[in-house]
């Protein structure tokens, strides 16, 4: 091993077994969900179910791409909290504007209710 | 002294000065900061999409019904389209994975050869997107019935598959996320044309691939999540 490194122009052979065992994962997470939201299949699942079973294959297929494709697995603790922390703050986001969301579909309700009356 | 400097590195080695706390150079921290920024700008717009969506759940364009043409075919394939997209942006970042990975092995061809395939896939989701635009503006035939008025295609005020904010964030989401494509082959090329002209290779280190390599799984991942709450649910 250590004689090769000190070779100039010895490249060693590639190892890319991993790169494609990810990619044939992500490529069947990607079939399963074009295929389930086909509209003939789609309807068979309760609209609620079919949110979650989405969300979660794409933050599945999103969490493979960072740690393996991105490496970010490979780096230090350090560097992976100081990336992936900051996203509590778009959950917060995502949380208040469903609260805010609800609030303004009742208010619209609300004032098409008047505006008819 | 020596027991002194050892005892300060065992309490936390990597704050303790002299190296990265990151283990990683200087570029590729940056690289990463940016992501998170950006990551951050994507986020914001889902969400604002999100927003609407759900206060005009009842006006709102039903996705099947909007892409569902395909080149040199008649009829309809709903989502076939952008299925297909999205397999030609993973296809690229796999090709892009493979460059970074010849480039820890020092491997000038297989460098370029992979960075090529990934330019390459990087245009072809970009003409396919153009496609989709241009299906997306001229529209269908008969047209739409919006609130009364009968609309043909898509303009940013209104369009014919649905309520007038589904076609502005479609141009905006998607247009944001293609003008990151097309910086990103840019950047792509510019790391190429560096390769063939041996640049790295005095360097004896190939991490420029590797940081043009985070950018463009940025991009990907980013049609992952376009891909899901535009089109798919």
């Amino acid at each position: 091993m250590a004689h090769h490194a000190h070779t100039p122009g010895v490249i060693p052979p590639p190892r890319t077994r991993w790169i494609w065992n990810v990619f044939w994962v992500l490529l069947a997470v990607t079939i399963i969900e074009v295929f389930a939201a086909l509209p003939s299949i789609r309807v068979h699942f309760g609209a609620t179910f079919f949110k979650i079973f989405l969300i979660s294959f794409t933050m599945f297929k999103a969490a493979a791409i960072v740690a393996y494709y991105m490496h970010l697995k490979d780096e230090v603790k350090n560097l992976i909290l100081s990336v992936v922390l900051p996203f509590i703050l778009i959950i917060y986001l995502i949380v208040l504007m469903l609260i805010e969301g609800s609030y303004v579909t009742l208010y619209r309700t609300v004032v098409e209710q008047i505006l008819v009356q | 002294m020596s027991a002194h400097t050892a005892e300060v590195s065992t309490q936390n080695p990597s704050w303790s000065g002299g190296t990265s706390p990151y283990n990683v150079s200087y570029g590729k921290l940056m690289m990463w900061f940016f992501l998170v920024s950006d990551a951050f700008s994507f986020s914001g717009l889902l969400i604002a999409y999100g927003f609407q969506r759900f206060n005009h759940a009842a006006e709102w364009a039903v996705p099947d019904k909007v892409f569902k043409s395909f080149p040199f075919l008649d009829g309809e394939y709903p989502m076939a389209y952008v299925g297909l997209m999205t397999f030609i942006l993973i296809m690229s970042s796999v090709t892009m994975v493979l460059a970074v990975e010849a480039g820890h092995r020092n491997d000038k061809k297989d460098v370029i050869k992979w960075m090529f395939l990934t330019i390459i896939g990087g245009f072809t989701f970009l003409g396919s997107q153009a496609y989709e635009w241009y299906h997306f503006i001229h529209g269908t035939a008969e047209g739409g019935i919006v609130e009364g008025t009968r609309y043909f295609g898509a303009m940013l005020e209104h369009n014919e598959y649905g309520h007038k904010l589904f076609g502005s964030f479609f141009f905006f989401i998607t247009g944001f996320h293609g003008f990151h494509v097309f910086s990103g082959v840019v950047i792509n090329i510019i790391i190429f044309v560096n390769v063939l002209a041996g640049t790295y290779e005095r360097r004896g280190h190939y991490e420029m691939v590797e940081k043009v390599g985070l950018y463009w799984h940025f991009v990907d991942l980013v049609w992952v999540f376009v891909f899901t709450f535009f089109y798919l649910l």
